[in-house]
């Protein structure tokens, strides 16, 4: 039999099986213009982390979007395999430790992250085709001075630095800029230094001037996080659901349970309905809490629009994005990289 | 890659892995319970997702040899795989899935919960369309408080309405529920026959009114033994028994499933260790936080890639070493994988396809 079942193009939306993961093209294509501005004006180019949706189309989207894309980052080597053929530049941003997946590493060209002196030290790097230094901008205080020691005395190809913020501030980017003030010229930095994380759009302009690149992260593509952060952004992605029974007169059960809408990170909200509260995901269904007035206005198989809390773990549950164009479904992406964990 | 043969320590990480002797264990506690009794095992397969898996029950006896399933998706992969025998336990709303399910019903005995008059209506439209019987089982709340009826006599009215429409066989009622903690074993046995009561409450409303019952489905692993008490009780909805969770360690499964990882970094000065597995391949919903089997470590952070815990002795790690993680959601953690590693004592007994993964619709 046939699967996953995709329906035919032109389809409505609203019409689409549910639940559905759903990308508005349009609101994607604007959210990319919105961020390419505010690169240019500050002059980074960009690298995309294909671990935030896991799919070549929308890597393409992107790469042709951005007009400072340099190249890709991934979460890990086969991930980075399937992207390898759309970009030269790739970093593999997770300690690759065995031989299996250094040599992986090597025939696709990609350099990797490292943020240890116990993870450097128990690597071959001879063959690497570059290293990365990874730095927690949140706690430089506790960065061990000995890894630049050791890259310095082994003399290593460091491509680079990233400075990963949970989140940005003022406060840390002056922490940042006298870290940076202070970075020893034995290291031989021959690329640049990366800023990632949690950092506004807003914010790009504020990062210090030595930053040339930012890895962003779940950009254009948005989540309740990613809308809270950049309200200035439109809202590309949606789960569509199913009303499957209204067993109360206070609560609604959808189609959607934690199986489609992962919520390691936290609920969705629910769009259009103002009294909504979700109340619950078990696997397969999301029960929803409203107002009773209100809940009298829909009946089973009603479709409900529900916004993820976080849409990098929200993509690895589903095969397909269903994308749609004036609420038509216009393409169909597949998932490429959807269980690569390697 | 063929890894058949192979020593699971030495597989590349993260990994899905499964104890077939574990499994084997499981369901021959099922065999053992019910091979003799009124009752029969109806293993719920949104927890396993592989109809490898679900037919070694039945190989093993105590089954009915039918099969759960929660969508119809679900559904089209068990019937592919030779099922014929199927209990969505879950609504069916929208008009393409009932399609779907009434071409299902063509080659297998297809059955599917019930909660709205609406609904039903919508089935037998589709159902006489098709030219297809359908089966219904009334979803009776016994806790949950998701599909389900909250009273005897909304499912009067269903099964009612049921035994006139066209196309439509009323088979009976079902419910499913859950036990949260760590229940004393009266704890368990009190909650669990309270649950089933208010099922049998409706089942008896039902026949009441004159309507026969011929399936009464209930279950879930916490009360599997619970269930040899009725002789009304026909069969058992057990879904989280085959590969088991950390949510039961009082009943008499023991855990099958686990992320095989790697430490691929230590902090000394501050006693923690990082794994190559995070919350894309282990479930952790609703703050859970997966166990670190065998090892006294606190979840500190789980990151979509890497997990990072606390652990009391740092200094027994060294970088490579292979962990195990363990779910406390079993359902979701296999449905974030496409295959798994059978194993038996510790050597791969081959690579199998989760086929149910990803079944949404």
């Amino acid at each position: 039999m046939e699967r996953p079942i995709k329906k035919n193009i032109g389809t409505n939306f609203l019409d689409l099986d549910t639940p559905s993961l759903i990308l508005d093209l349009d609101a994607f294509k604007d959210n990319l213009d919105i961020i390419n501005f505010k690169l240019n004006s500050a002059n980074l180019s960009v690298r995309i982390d294909v671990n935030s949706h896991l799919t070549k189309d929308i890597l393409n989207l992107q790469l042709n979007g951005f007009s400072n894309a340099l190249g890709i980052s991934s979460s890990n080597v086969n991930q980075a395999s399937i992207f390898s053929h759309l970009a030269d530049d790739i970093i593999v941003d997770a300690a690759l430790l065995s031989t299996e997946k250094i040599n992986s590493l090597i025939s696709i060209n990609a350099q990797n992250s490292y943020n240890s002196l116990l993870q450097l030290q128990s690597i071959n790097h001879e063959n690497l085709c570059g290293i990365y230094l990874k730095i927690n901008a949140d706690n430089l205080s506790e960065f061990d001075n000995t890894i630049f020691e050791y890259t310095s005395e082994n003399n290593l190809k460091i491509s680079g630095i990233i400075f990963e913020y949970s989140s940005f501030n003022s406060l840390k980017n002056d922490t940042v800029t006298n870290f940076l003030s202070l970075f020893p010229d034995v290291l031989k930095i021959t690329n640049n230094f990366v800023a990632s994380g949690k950092i506004k759009i807003n914010d790009y302009a504020n990062l210090d001037s030595k930053f040339t690149e930012i890895i962003i992260n779940k950009l254009p593509l948005t989540d309740v996080e990613i809308l809270e952060y950049n309200p200035e952004l439109n809202e590309s992605v949606k789960i569509l659901s199913s009303v499957l029974s209204i067993p109360d007169d206070d609560r609604m059960i959808l189609d959607t349970g934690n199986k489609a809408m992962n919520v390691d990170y936290g609920f969705p909200v629910v769009k259009n309905i103002n009294s909504a509260v979700v109340k619950g995901l078990s696997a397969e269904h999301a029960s929803i809490l409203i107002n009773k007035d209100e809940l009298k206005q829909y009946n089973i198989q009603d479709k409900i629009e529900l916004i993820p809390a976080d849409i990098s773990s929200v993509v690895n549950q589903f095969d397909f994005i269903s994308v749609i164009k004036n609420e038509k479904l216009v393409s169909v992406f597949n998932i490429s990289a959807r269980g690569v964990y390697k | 890659m063929n890894l058949i043969g192979q020593n699971i320590h030495k597989l590349e990480t993260p990994e899905l892995i499964i104890d077939l002797d574990v499994v084997d264990a499981n369901f021959n506690t099922v065999s053992n319970a019910y091979k003799d009794s009124h009752l029969k095992m109806r293993t719920h397969t949104k927890n396993l997702k592989s109809p490898f898996l679900a037919r070694q029950q039945v190989n093993a006896g105590g089954s009915n040899g039918g099969v759960c399933t929660a969508k119809v998706s679900e559904a089209e992969i068990m019937v592919e795989s030779g099922f014929d025998n199927i209990l969505i336990a879950n609504q069916v709303v929208s008009n393409d899935k009932i399609e779907r399910l009434c071409s299902l019903a063509k080659i297998a005995d297809m059955k599917v919960g019930i909660d709205n008059l609406d609904n039903l209506q919508n089935l037998s439209k589709f159902a006489y369309k098709h030219n297809v019987i359908l089966g219904v089982l009334v979803e009776i709340n016994t806790s949950m408080f998701r599909c389900g009826v909250r009273s005897s006599k909304d499912a009067v009215e269903l099964a009612k309405l049921a035994n006139e429409l066209p196309n439509i066989e009323f088979k009976g009622v079902m419910s499913h529920q859950s036990i949260s903690g760590s229940p004393t074993e009266q704890e368990r046995w009190e909650i669990g026959k309270g649950y089933i009561d208010i099922l049998l409450d409706a089942k008896k409303a039902i026949e009441e009114a004159g309507i026969d019952i011929k399936i009464v489905s209930t279950g879930e692993t916490f009360t599997f033994d619970i269930v040899l008490e009725y002789p009304e009780i026909t069969e058992v909805q057990g879904g989280t028994y085959a590969l088991m969770d950390v949510n039961y360690p009082y009943m008499p499964f023991d855990i099958a499933a686990r992320v095989m990882s790697s430490v691929i970094d230590i902090n000394i000065s501050l006693d923690l260790i990082t794994l190559d597995s995070g919350s894309k391949c282990i479930a952790a919903p609703n703050f859970a936080k997966p166990i670190l089997e065998g090892q006294d470590a606190e979840l500190i952070d789980m990151r979509l890639d890497y997990s990072v815990y606390k652990v009391s002795d740092v200094n027994k790690y060294e970088l490579g070493q292979k962990l195990f993680l363990l779910t406390t959601h079993q359902d979701g953690m296999i449905n974030r994988w496409d295959k798994f590693v059978g194993y038996r004592k510790d050597e791969v007994q081959g690579v199998w396809d989760i086929l149910g993964r990803g079944c949404h619709h």
